[in-house]
């Protein structure tokens, strides 16, 4: 198609009146999205205690975070690492379940819904149910774990334990990767496994040369998602261990949420959140540029 | 915005239409824009002496944190006095002060407030509530002298009044009988200090059959650290909250004398052990709590024999006290009418409705002749209960609170945990929390 190079009247006119249908949402997103979001990047200019007028503060409160305090970096860490480690882990797992109920077995949607079922619960009620699966003395991990001989840490309340154990929880609430994933799967043309088959491939080598790459797009969308939804990680930790032991599960949006209704830091609070929407922002840019070596799509084989 | 046309016999033309309604939602979004704006809330002191006469029939909101129920009928008894004034009650029971500095940030805050401890003076040093004493002053039947001197100190800076207490809780050490009576140890009195403490919890502990002498320590709740502080001479923060006394010899002394016990895990258990087996002592897992007289009303059920004692010193007797205050906040329309419901419930009649309720003490001594804490049918030291409130000391309330005590609270949880001596988490923390102290808020 070719390009216009000017616009007549007559399509600005068709122009203003596409934006006039959709002007009530265009309203909403202005007053009730874009309005905050740019009122928070004011706000992060500013001393704040909601009790107190605001007081300009200028980049104060950014140098104060980067050089004066250690719960900063504290949070930060905690939120990598589950960034690093869980997200990865979930998404192998996710992929995992979706192979296994993928196979042709007898009763296979029941199983498809209680896999996926974990992922409907609310994240406050498995929280709580957590907290009892994880119990030193009365829990049912360490229960099973008495039972192979190994004394179970004391989990939520050590300060080695309690972030592991909240990586593991998260594992519990994959359904929805799980889904998309096996949707993934059964959209890879069975004809390429045929062909693998008559070229002798084995199992491992079909997986690793025709399902991995054919699902290497929906791996992409889930691990984007995945790594956006881990730096924002807050309700479990908030239910569970507020922070503790120690700051050991002090995660960057918990740490954020003290600043802003803890300690009446609400300018400090809106520099946090800016801070964190800088690191999502390039760590997602980064990850569409690895993307290119390897996700594949199947429209690229024919541009080249 | 001017949409009138001189001919208007014609239709507004379609270019018209879309330039006025494209006007119309750009004021909008921008007037929605300037809603997203932090307010500024005026900060300016009222005249207590000139009110402006009230819109009749006069209604006030009371906003407060704990059950509202019996606060019903504390509203028909003022109606009985002040059948003409409306009181809604307004219960948060969630989040209180985040809701209530939210509400303050907004400008919307209810017309009486019933706030904790450190709210009143952030409140007061911010400027959101008023000065009550004119109005303490201008009331004959008032009495200050009828209050327990250190809940009528607390809420003022600078002879400035910012709220007035109702009921409160003091901590006391309660003790099951029955567990001292299997060890054949002797039951405390008041004269008792630490070491007789542990002696006593000693005696009683088999910790392999999960009995101890002792509750645990409460790691999370930073207060209760502090009562071990000052029973051992020492202070948290000076009297004007301007330095953090944490690294003197008398704290680290004294978080560090619990710390050791608890590590030793004999008179009480560790923090994993005691994990999950709920409330100790109303168990009949421990022989001895320190804790709030709250606790009273679950024992009242017990199915133990249990007593109560002033908690053991080392160097001079004191306890932890909690209450709250009522404050009128600047914002409030009426103020003549929200005075009239604050003096109500914090006067005799008023007061007693409240402590009855929950069975504890009141502010008024003269509410406290009617013993309003007492279960009936129980054998205790009942007149431990008030006298806590002479030698107890209130919740601080320093600026910055929820910050300073962050660090309290991760430096002493470092020492139980044994991460760190007391020495060590305490000499670092203070200075922290003093330079915490001293930011302009």
């Amino acid at each position: 198609m070719r390009r216009q190079q000017r616009w007549s009247r007559r399509r600005l006119m068709r122009a203003l009146e596409g934006y006039l249908f959709i002007s009530p949402w265009i309203v909403g997103f202005l007053a009730f999205t874009a309005g905050p979001i740019l009122a928070s990047l004011v706000l992060s200019f500013f001393e704040w205690s909601l009790i107190r007028p605001p007081r300009f503060a200028g980049i104060d409160n950014y140098v104060k975070i980067f050089t004066a305090d250690p719960l900063f970096w504290q949070s930060l860490k905690v939120t990598l690492i589950y960034v690093v480690v869980a997200i990865p882990l979930q998404l192998a797992f996710a992929l995992f379940l979706a192979i296994l109920l993928n196979q042709k077995v007898r009763l296979i949607p029941l199983f498809r819904t209680i896999f996926y079922l974990p992922s409907q619960v609310s994240a406050v009620a498995i929280a709580v149910i957590f907290l009892w699966i994880y119990h030193p003395e009365l829990g049912l991990l360490n229960e099973l774990l008495r039972y192979v001989g190994i004394k179970g840490p004391a989990w939520l309340i050590s300060e080695r334990w309690a972030l592991p154990a909240l990586i593991g929880m998260s594992l519990w609430s994959v359904g929805g990767a799980m889904i998309i994933l096996l949707a993934g799967l059964q959209d890879v043309p069975q004809h390429l496994y045929e062909a693998a088959s008559l070229d002798g491939a084995g199992e491992f080598a079909k997986f690793r040369f025709i399902t991995l790459p054919m699902l290497s797009p929906v791996l992409f969308f889930n691990l984007v998602l995945g790594i956006i939804g881990g730096f924002q990680y807050f309700t479990q930790a908030y239910v569970m261990t507020r922070g503790g032991p120690l700051n050991a599960t002090l995660f960057y949006a918990l740490y954020l949420y003290l600043n802003a209704f803890n300690f009446l830091k609400m300018g400090y609070a809106a520099a946090l959140a800016w801070i964190l929407f800088v690191i999502m922002i390039v760590v997602t840019i980064w990850q569409l540029r690895l993307a290119r070596h390897w996700v594949y799509y199947e429209y690229e084989g024919a541009r080249r | 915005m001017n949409t009138s046309k001189t001919n208007s016999s014609k239709l507004v033309s379609r270019r018209e239409f879309l330039r006025n309604v494209l006007v119309t939602a750009g004021a909008v979004t921008a007037s929605a824009l300037a809603g997203c704006a932090p307010p500024v809330t005026p900060i300016t002191q009222p005249k207590a002496e000139t009110p402006t006469a009230a819109p009749t029939p006069k209604e006030i909101v009371y906003a407060f944190h704990d059950p509202a129920d019996f606060r019903k009928r504390a509203v028909e008894l003022f109606n009985e006095k002040y059948p003409d004034i409306k009181v809604t009650l307004q219960q948060i029971p969630e989040e209180f002060p985040t809701k209530i500095f939210t509400m303050a940030a907004a400008g919307t805050l209810p017309d009486v407030v019933r706030v904790w401890e450190p709210m009143v003076l952030e409140f007061g040093r911010a400027g959101q509530v008023i000065d009550l004493q004119p109005m303490v002053d201008a009331e004959p039947e008032f009495r200050p002298e009828d209050f327990i001197e250190s809940l009528w100190k607390f809420p003022v800076i600078a002879g400035k009044r910012f709220g007035i207490a109702d009921g409160w809780n003091g901590h006391l050490c309660f003790y099951n009988k029955d567990l001292f009576d299997q060890a054949g140890v002797p039951y405390p009195d008041e004269n008792w200090n630490w070491d007789d403490y542990v002696a006593s919890a000693r005696k009683i502990s088999r910790p392999e059959e999960k009995i101890w002498g002792s509750d645990g320590l409460f790691i999370g709740w930073l207060h209760w650290s502090y009562k071990l502080i000052w029973q051992n001479g020492g202070q948290v923060y000076n009297e004007d909250y301007t330095e953090c006394l944490l690294d003197r010899p008398e704290a680290i002394e004294a978080i560090q004398y619990w710390a050791d016990l608890l590590h030793e895990a004999v008179i009480m258990p560790s923090p994993a052990q005691a994990e999950g087996l709920g409330d100790l002592f109303q168990s009949g897992r421990a022989a001895m709590q320190r804790v709030g007289t709250w606790v009273m009303g679950p024992l009242a059920k017990a199915p133990f024999k249990w007593d109560m004692v002033p908690e053991p010193k080392r160097k001079e007797r004191r306890t932890l006290l909690h209450t709250a205050f009522n404050v009128i906040p600047t914002t409030t329309k009426d103020k003549e009418t929200a005075w009239k419901w604050l003096n109500w419930i914090v006067g005799p009649v008023g007061m007693y409705e409240y402590v009855k309720e929950n069975a504890t003490p009141a502010a008024r001594r003269s509410v406290n002749e009617r013993r309003p804490w007492v279960r009936e049918g129980v054998d205790a030291h009942w007149d431990y209960v008030p006298q806590a409130g002479e030698y107890g000391i209130l919740v601080p309330a320093p600026p910055n609170v929820g910050e300073v005590e962050k660090l309290q609270n991760d430096a002493i949880q470092a020492v139980y945990l044994g991460k760190m001596t007391a020495k060590e988490a305490l000499t670092e923390v203070a200075p922290k929390v003093t330079e915490a102290l001293r930011r302009q808020a």
